[in-house]
């Protein structure tokens, strides 16, 4: 029976998981992109609420690359709001402590930041709603060296030689753990994806009456408060918006504190802070909606400097990338070490075609 | 005979509105800012201090003598590492390649020791602890070592080119035992003249360690059993002469 199974399997489909497909396709590669949820873009979330976008997960989009600045030009049909947030109360620190700095360039979508994602994923071959429940490292029947194995909720196991796991890296390491008894360059890794340590962030999305009046600032960065991190006066985005939406963020360590309560309860006591600092109508909305993001972001100054690929047996291979990966971390550092593991990924397939070519018959073609 | 005082001001001025389009990938551009005596326990230096347009590592050069418009000057790249330059760490040999170095050039009429504050081989100290902290739980693999940034860095070879121009050296004699090196920064425009191997005397104290590790190429361990970053990139030469020795090669 020929090995017809994808070549490679990018599992997540978040900033990282599309740019390395994206770039690997780019270079002739056909990967297949596995994503557990209904939508791609991970914490570059948008969702509509009363039929408006709203920025849920990352407030904005910043960087200073020129790699990554080009690809957030290449989005196309969107309005781009350049440099928002312009007006920013507060002196708190903001996720990336250099957001705001002069080298930096900021923009957000008036269709919301998920664009970004959206754009990455034109021409890709994603499959939603395919949680990839459990790997495993096989002999191949052929004799050629071992193959990944995914086990993907009620679908047909999947088997490929190269494997990218683009998730956060507590949940990659959950699902390597199995493997690590049996394979030693897994096992190396385990400890290394156990520096990149994460923070949950309870997130309430709050829709206000155009009566209750609106913060004058787009962004809020709170230093004196304890609960809240942010503040994000979303509807300064929109161009269609009435009343105004606020996106309220709270600090790591009260996330990690309050995430088992029921979100009526973190969500209320996140309204009640607002409306301390900023005006007590904050704290009644017309309405609102809860998101917990239990792995929101990398622990400041956890991001390793590149992503990790390594040879696990044959022509089988493990990779991983994502926020947690590059050193500038954020949308830019998933970005960034896509695009960095998809050229590596690409020159470790051209040495094995080589080496095929001079040697035995197997091929490790992209195709 | 060190810089003189008019020397420094006219130096300092014309430095003040320096402004290129900046050296490598990274287009990093320097800038003298200060010009001080140190006298030290190695000799007396003059240190040099720059400004650069991308972070805020201010790196410096510690220079003997006045290399202004020299050619053959003798000069050392250091990356600054915290651990084994500051607190005499056994877990690398920076500190005694620096000690060497800062003797060598005392003892030459003019020589530049760059000392580029590039802690773990440009990653970070933060990022250099961590992997120690591998190390200790006795998980070391290359991998991991790459991932937290120990590879070969050429963004320091633009940044040290860029500092040699500003100190206005003719050319150099490099201290070092990478023909590699000589090849990158020749790539940014410096004109290296030659090469002088670096070379350590061994002394009752460190003659084990420095025999071993020229001995064994690859994995170093120390005294303590804990392995060795290559943090400076490169093997020193074990020798009993010192630097002049090398001159022939």
């Amino acid at each position: 029976m020929p090995f017809s199974s994808p070549d490679i399997v990018v599992v997540g489909a978040g900033i990282a998981g599309l740019s390395v497909a994206r770039a690997l396709r780019q270079r002739g590669h056909r990967p297949v992109v596995l994503e557990r949820s209904r939508g791609v873009g991970g914490r570059c979330a948008t969702r509509r609420v009363d039929d408006v976008a709203v920025d849920h997960g990352v407030p904005f989009l910043h960087g200073r690359t020129e790699a990554f600045l080009a690809e957030l030009r290449r989005v196309a049909g969107v309005t781009r709001v350049d440099s928002w947030p312009t007006d920013v109360d507060g002196t708190g620190t903001p996720c990336r402590p250099d957001a705001f700095s002069a080298r930096e360039e900021r923009v957000v979508f008036a269709e919301g930041v998920n664009r970004f994602a959206k754009h990455l994923a034109q021409d890709l071959d994603v499959h939603l709603g395919e949680p990839v429940t459990a790997v495993a490292l096989t002999a191949d029947p052929e004799g050629l060296g071992p193959v990944w194995h995914l086990q993907r909720g009620s679908s047909q196991p999947l088997a490929t030689r190269g494997l990218v796991l683009t998730m956060p890296a507590p949940a990659m390491r959950e699902l390597l753990e199995p493997v690590a008894a049996t394979c030693a360059p897994v096992a190396g890794l385990l400890p290394v994806l156990a520096l990149v340590q994460m923070v949950p962030c309870l997130t309430v999305i709050a829709r206000y009456d155009a009566a209750a009046g609106s913060p004058s600032w787009q962004m809020a960065y709170p230093r004196e408060s304890m609960t809240i991190h942010s503040v994000s006066h979303d509807s300064t985005k929109r161009r269609d918006a009435e009343g105004s939406t606020l996106v309220i963020q709270a600090r790591a360590a009260w996330s990690r504190a309050h995430v088992q309560e029921p979100p009526d309860v973190w969500a209320a006591a996140l309204l009640t802070e607002a409306g301390r600092l900023y005006g007590t109508t904050l704290a009644r909305p017309a309405s609102f909606q809860a998101h917990a993001w239990r792995k929101a972001r990398v622990a400041p100054g956890c991001e390793l400097t590149q992503p990790l690929l390594v040879a696990v047996g044959g022509d089988a291979w493990l990779a991983c990338a994502g926020d947690g990966f590059h050193a500038a971390g954020g949308v830019e550092g998933a970005y960034l070490s896509g695009v960095e593991l998809a050229a590596r990924i690409d020159e470790q397939c051209r040495v094995v075609r080589q080496d095929s070519r001079t040697g035995d018959a197997r091929a490790v073609s992209p195709h | 005979m060190p810089l003189a005082p008019t020397e420094i001001d006219e130096i300092l001025t014309a430095e003040a509105d320096h402004e290129c389009a900046g050296y490598g990938e990274q287009k990093v551009c320097v800038r003298i800012a200060a010009i001080v005596d140190l006298p030290s326990r190695y000799g007396r230096f003059q240190v040099v201090g720059f400004w650069n347009n991308r972070d805020g590592r201010d790196h410096v050069a510690i220079v003997h003598g006045n290399p202004i418009g020299r050619e053959h000057v003798p000069t050392r790249l250091h990356s600054e590492c915290l651990t084994g330059d500051a607190l005499g760490s056994l877990r690398c040999d920076c500190r005694d390649q620096l000690e060497v170095a800062l003797q060598a050039i005392a003892a030459q009429e003019c020589g530049i020791v760059l000392y580029l504050r590039q802690e773990g081989r440009g990653i970070g100290l933060l990022n250099k602890l961590r992997a120690y902290g591998l190390q200790d739980r006795g998980m070391d693999t290359v991998e991991a070592n790459l991932a937290l940034g120990f590879r070969d860095d050429e963004r320091e070879y633009s940044v040290a080119a860029h500092m040699l121009h500003s100190l206005r050296v003719k050319s150099i004699q490099l201290m070092t035992n990478n023909p590699k090196k000589v090849e990158e920064l020749v790539q940014h425009g410096v004109k290296v003249a030659g090469r002088i191997p670096h070379v350590i005397p061994p002394n009752e104290f460190n003659r084990f360690y420095l025999e071993t590790k020229r001995d064994r190429s690859g994995h170093m361990l120390d005294a303590l059993g804990k392995p060795h970053l290559p943090e400076q990139g490169e093997l020193i030469q074990l020798g009993t002469q010192g630097a002049d020795e090398g001159r022939r090669d």
